[in-house]
């Protein structure tokens, strides 16, 4: 069934069709429509679970890692300052193995005061120890909510859904709604092989001496590596069910292209628009569109990028003092592989600013000519 | 137990940092520093009710529908919940935890709500076997009733007698019917009365005397406050100035009086000035009521005050009288002199002072005295008024061979009816003592009681305080059931285990073990860490030190 809903709508849906048992978020812009949402569906009993009111982010992931120790699946949401809020919280969730799933919508973060959309929230979390999933669409919000919680839980691994604060929360698109009883055999109920049971106490992530502490992050660095194959795995399944396919890196128009821009989450949509119509004037451009941070897909994207093309990176986040979080990823990833495709980087949309078609058309002009360097970064739309 | 694991290889570990076995032997109980003990606090309505109701705990059985078991628990101290629950002056209500949260639980509602209940289901005492033991109560008031009803559940023969055609005493006779409704009155009476023999009519000094009681076992005495107290000045006897309680003992007898038009001046401050100004207003008076102090000093309990300021009654402080005159044709002139308040007298209150060249007039056709009364012990020759004022029955008690209980009105206390029932219920434990040789022992004050620093607040909602008492009753009386389970449910349980489960709950070790009798902590493995303290609501849940071993 198709309806047309919000992102942060389809949040809440794919929630409920997971039949989330716990679910505990506080309120912050752009998220608040989800927590609204989720409350009701849990209130009317349409879900049977436990919304937990907490004073806090950082309370909302805190009962979470206790609902999650017992063995159960788990879901929160939030924006910004309320993930900068839980960021302890985040570590003890993945150092524990507890597969929680968050959606981060993402917003910028303060100061100074704004509530609009960048993506520096959340790539400051991406040494959490969580996978970090983007969405382009309100579909893809849907089906990645629904992927992560199997993801999460096959891999023992928290998992974050992000998209953009309004242009992705707040907008509505058709969304296909699957039918509870597909998402039910697609998503059985999470079992955890340990779990807190009063009637055999055991002792959960105690005090861990240097003997034996490393061990345990290279286990989580395993399932990290791990993740890729899962994640493809879940994906092909999720297809098979749904009839919907999804990749960690999507390519559009790659194969002749001379140049590709990579981007994520909504801003992709505008590459892609961009680039369609830059291929009707003959131009040869491409996107490469991330659809994870963490773990970082480096192998699908090296078997995409040819060692001739040029590579820009579309950056809405700034690790000030370095530049992009993406680009510095992918150069990692290039370098790694001994790729020396020259990488540019673009930062744009900070802050809400939008990121239009001008916008993505100057960088493909700057990345055939040569006009974008390599060695610094490149700011688009600032003010002259 | 512990195993020291020593792992070989990385894939010999687990995923994540979890014990493989049960950790139940790990004590965690070791590292106590502060205990938490279940320790029950007073709740200071049950502190400060003179008659010793377990208010908290009839509350508590109103919350669960138990109405009967809550009469039966609430007449294990006082017989009189009906009459209580109208003119008691509520102090239970003063301290109420919820005084600053939102508005005080209506105790007094509860319990006119629980009398009224008993009245309407024909609720009878139990009759007693009686073990052949006699026992005579001189006067049938709120005292000598209260002993003889506990004297009766004692399996002892009790015999009322009281000057009046009808038990009671001041609550039938003193207190005005639209306070104290008599078919409630007698109604409540009749139960209390139930097995009991009442010798009405007899005057004790003339009906009756010494002699007549000697074949009893014990005697209580409980013949009130009845003398009013003279004015002493000029003019004092003329017989339209008369003594309040007797004007109010003579219209609650059913004698008619006729005020209309009438001027009354009533003189005093107490409730039986009050009750006599508004009695004669409803006689058809104009009622002046003259203090010699200011409202604050009145002794008259504050809810009276209101109630006589709320009726078209002239009140004037700070005035004394001075002389009364009258008239050729009967007319009544009482001279007042203005006063100040001065330094504060042994009553603590203070002490009028006259204003010179002061002095006005007040006309009237009656005046009534109602400045206070003392006990009427003309009967008993050989008693003697002791220093401090109060009376030594000695030689009575010699006179009917050490067998003497007193109570009541008699007594240096508070004239109030849950005071002369309290000291009803004490003296038929006394005199059960005495009957078996032993002396009772009072036990000593006083547990901790519990304030406002041991609630935790959070656990309650607020009612609205400005509407919540106009939405609890109908004409004075609690709505209904509903409504009196719905204020119940307000109650804190100050101090008391209500059994909530919230130590139980909130306990991270799971150390908190439900018993039969409440909860108790297993000490192996709580860790004292006090939230399960913190998350009482009511506070009957302490931190204490851990001795250290």
């Amino acid at each position: 069934m198709k309806k047309v809903i919000s992102g942060n709508e389809a949040t809440s849906l794919a929630v409920k069709l997971s039949r989330v048992p716990v679910i505990s978020a506080y309120p912050i812009t752009p998220q608040t429509a989800i927590a609204e949402k989720l409350s009701e569906i849990c209130g009317s009993g349409e879900l049977a679970a436990r919304f937990v009111r907490v004073e806090s982010e950082h309370s909302a992931l805190a009962t979470l890692i206790g609902a999650a120790s017992t063995g159960v699946r788990t879901f929160t949401a939030t924006s910004a300052q309320g993930l900068a809020l839980m960021h302890e919280l985040l570590f003890w969730a993945s150092g524990a193995r507890l597969p929680v799933v968050l959606v981060d919508v993402n917003r910028a973060m303060a100061a100074p005061w704004t509530i609009w959309c960048d993506q520096t929230d959340s790539v400051a979390q991406r040494d959490t120890g969580w996978m970090q999933f983007y969405c382009w669409s309100n579909q893809e919000v849907l089906d990645s909510v629904i992927c992560a919680f199997k993801i999460a839980e096959t891999l023992m691994v928290p998992c974050m859904v992000c998209y953009d604060g309004f242009f992705i929360s707040h907008t509505c698109e058709a969304v296909d709604l699957p039918d509870q009883d597909q998402v039910d055999r697609f998503l059985p109920p999470r079992k955890a092989e340990y779990f807190l049971d009063t009637g055999n106490p055991r002792t959960f992530s105690g005090g861990t001496l240097p003997k034996d502490f490393m061990e345990f992050r290279y286990k989580l660095q395993k399932a990290f590596e791990r993740a890729q194959e899962i994640i493809d795995r879940t994906y092909k399944e999720f297809d098979e069910m749904f009839g919907r396919s999804y990749k960690s890196v999507e390519p559009y128009f790659i194969d002749d292209a001379k140049v590709v821009l990579l981007a994520s989450g909504a801003a992709a949509s505008t590459v892609f628009h961009t680039v369609r119509t830059l291929r009707q004037a003959g131009k040869k451009v491409g996107l490469l569109r991330l659809r994870q941070l963490r773990p970082f897909p480096a192998k699908s994207l090296l078997n995409l990028v040819k060692p001739e093309q040029q590579i820009g990176v579309l950056d809405r986040n700034l690790s000030p003092g370095t530049g992009g979080v993406f680009t510095q990823e992918i150069r990692t990833a290039l370098q790694r592989h001994g790729h020396h495709n020259p990488v540019y980087e673009f930062i744009a949309g900070l802050g809400g600013r939008d990121i239009t078609v001008d916008n993505i058309e100057d960088i493909f002009a700057r990345l055939e000519s040569g006009e974008g360097k390599a060695s610094q970064i490149n700011w688009i739309g600032l003010k002259g | 137990m512990s195993k020291f694991i020593v792992f070989k290889s990385v894939d010999d570990m687990p995923e994540m940092a979890v014990s493989r076995g049960s950790m139940s032997w790990n004590k965690t109980g070791s590292w106590r520093s502060f205990t938490p003990i279940h320790r029950d606090k007073i709740p200071p309505c049950n502190y400060n009710c003179p008659a010793g109701e377990d208010i908290r705990g009839y509350i508590d059985l109103i919350k669960k529908n138990k109405v009967a078991e809550a009469f039966a628990l609430l007449t294990e101290t006082n017989p009189f919940p009906a009459v209580c629950g109208r003119v008691c002056f509520h102090p239970c209500q003063a301290d109420c935890n919820r005084h600053g949260f939102d508005i005080e639980i209506q105790v007094r509602l509860l319990e006119k709500f629980i009398g009224d209940w008993a009245i309407e289901n024909k609720k009878k005492s139990p009759l007693r076997e009686t073990t052949g033991k006699k026992i005579a109560v001189v006067g049938a008031g709120p005292a000598g009733l209260a002993a003889a009803y506990y004297l009766h559940r004692k399996n002892l023969a009790v015999t009322v007698y009281d000057e009046n055609h009808l038990p009671g005493g001041i609550l039938h006779y003193g207190i005005p019917s639209y306070r104290l409704a008599k078919d409630v009155l007698q109604a409540e009476i009749g139960r209390v009365l139930r097995g009991i023999e009442f010798k009405a009519n007899m005057r004790f000094g003339s009906d009756f005397d010494i002699g007549d009681l000697l074949d009893y076992d014990a005697v209580f005495l409980a013949t009130g406050a009845h003398l009013s107290k003279k004015l002493n000045i000029t003019g004092e006897h003329y017989p339209a100035v008369e003594s309040g309680l007797d004007f109010l003992k003579r219209v609650n007898s059913g004698d008619s009086f006729d005020l209309e038009g009438k001027q009354v001046v009533v003189i005093g401050g107490g409730n039986t000035a009050c009750d006599t100004a508004r009695t004669a207003y409803r006689l058809g008076a104009a009622v002046s009521l003259v203090y010699r102090r200011t409202e604050k000093e009145m002794p008259a309990f504050a809810e009276e005050v209101e109630q006589l300021k709320s009726e078209p009654i002239e009140v004037q402080f700070l005035a004394a009288p001075q002389r009364i005159d009258r008239d050729d044709r009967g007319k009544l002139k009482v001279t007042f002199s203005r006063m100040k308040l001065g330094e504060p007298d042994r009553s603590g209150r203070a002490r009028p002072v006259p204003i010179k060249d002061s002095n006005f007039e007040i006309s009237a056709d009656t005046i009534f005295t109602a400045i206070g009364e003392d006990p009427n012990l003309s009967f008993f020759p050989e008693v003697r008024t002791k220093d401090d004022g109060s009376f030594d029955f000695s030689g009575v008690d010699q006179r009917l061979g050490g067998k003497l209980f007193v109570g009541g009105d008699i007594l240096p206390q508070p004239r109030t009816v849950p005071h002369a029932v309290a000291s009803g219920r004490l003296a038929a434990e006394k005199i059960a003592a005495f009957l078996r040789g032993e002396t009772l022992a009072v036990p000593q004050d006083i547990a901790e009681i519990a304030g406002p620093e041991d609630i935790n607040y959070s656990y309650f909602t607020r009612v609205n305080r400005a509407r919540w008492k106009s939405d609890l009753t109908v004409d004075g009386s609690l709505v209904d059931r509903d409504m009196a389970l719905k204020e119940a449910d307000r109650c804190f349980s100050c101090g008391v285990c209500s059994r909530c489960d919230n130590c139980y709950n909130f306990c991270p070790d799971l150390a908190v073990i439900r018993t039969p009798d409440g909860y108790q902590v297993n000490l192996d493995y709580c860790k004292g860490c006090g939230i399960c303290v913190k998350e009482c609501p009511g506070g009957s849940l302490v931190m204490e030190k851990s001795k250290t071993a």
